[in-house]
């Protein structure tokens, strides 16, 4: 039980009481402060710090335009229903186009492309976010499910690391995988 | 908008050492935790913004990607140097491998209970209770033990 109280000071949870007993069994018991030190070695190489440098995800701006509240909401659902029925009542009109924005982090390059089965795998040039090392377009594109890569000084070909579904084509790159509005 | 952008800020380094220390490989923690904000904003962006929610669903995309890979745990050579940061040490970034590799030897609800209660800002119990569906006092019990087996699979060399 009082081996427990080792991961409860590790993990700062102590309560007066347990503090108390814990300061105690230290003095006491010279195989507990070993014990002690031994797991909080352990721990600080364990929560070596770790950090990642990825943008924000693309979803934050579909929040950010939802994020205004009540009754645009309920406008916003009331037209969108609409459209619904619409879309159902004309099943010929054609689908409607939704922007995605693709982005990339790359510091080091001089310029960076979008290439997929949207643009037939034509390479269309993507625009540097000022220094910050993101590059970034804005593509039109109805619904569906597109095959697409990146491709950095005009060279080098890298999937999306933001998203997780990939799939080798017949030349070995790895392509990602995203679905608009579907 | 402020207050997503703070909380992404906030919480991408401390999800992304959770999702590491959970598979010990780099692009995949990077993806479950870039896809774990992506849910989250989507279905509870509106509300106050929640550290366990956000875990739990981190969580559930990694079972998910474990189901589809049929495998729940890495083997050694899953561990990729790239977890540990260029500021280490040759010799504090060996240290870290040897451990995130006996990390991948315990059964996956200690590393889990592990995972979750180490690092920076680390969670309370109280909060990995609500992670993981357990009570205070049984996560009190399981974390000492899960320390305890990754310390013997340390000691032992077998790394």
């Amino acid at each position: 039980m009082k081996d427990e109280l080792i991961s409860l000071f590790i993990d700062d949870e102590l309560d007066l009481d347990e503090k108390t007993v814990f300061v105690e069994t230290v003095h006491a018991d010279p195989a507990f402060t070993k014990e002690t030190l031994d797991l909080l070695k352990q721990e600080k190489l364990l929560s070596t710090p770790l950090s990642i440098n990825r943008p924000m995800p693309q979803a934050f701006s579909l929040k950010r335009l939802w994020s205004f509240q009540f009754p645009f909401k309920a406008l916003a659902a009331g037209l969108a229903t609409a459209i619904i029925v619409m879309l159902v009542a004309w099943p010929e009109t054609k689908p409607q186009k939704l922007l995605h924005r693709f982005v990339i982090f790359e510091p080091g390059v001089e310029q960076a492309e979008i290439a997929g089965s949207f643009s037939r795998w034509k390479p269309l040039p993507m625009k540097s976010s000022g220094q910050n090392g993101y590059w970034e377009v804005t593509i039109e594109l109805p619904p569906g499910e597109y095959e697409y890569s990146y491709f950095l000084d005009g060279k080098k070909s890298v999937a999306d690391p933001t998203e997780q579904f990939r799939k080798e084509d017949d030349f070995g790159n790895i392509n990602s995988i995203i679905r608009i509005g579907i | 908008m402020g207050d997503i952008e703070a909380f992404y800020r906030a919480g991408k380094d401390r999800l992304f050492g959770y999702l590491v220390r959970m598979t010990a490989n780099h692009d995949l923690s990077a993806d479950v935790m870039q896809e774990s904000f992506v849910r989250y904003i989507e279905h509870y962006g509106s509300g106050p913004c929640q550290y366990p929610l956000l875990y739990r669903i981190a969580r559930n995309a990694l079972t998910d990607h474990f189901r589809r890979n049929n495998r729940f745990t890495y083997t050694d050579d899953d561990v990729e140097d790239r977890c540990a940061t260029p500021e280490q040490t040759i010799e504090a970034r060996d240290a870290f491998q040897q451990v995130l590799k006996a990390m991948q030897k315990l059964k996956p609800d200690d590393r889990e209970i592990l995972s979750l209660a180490t690092g920076d800002g680390n969670l309370s119990y109280q909060q990995i209770g609500e992670i993981t569906g357990n009570s205070e006092a049984n996560i009190k019990v399981r974390i000492h033990r899960a320390r305890l087996k990754l310390r013997e699979i340390m000691k032992k060399g077998c790394v």
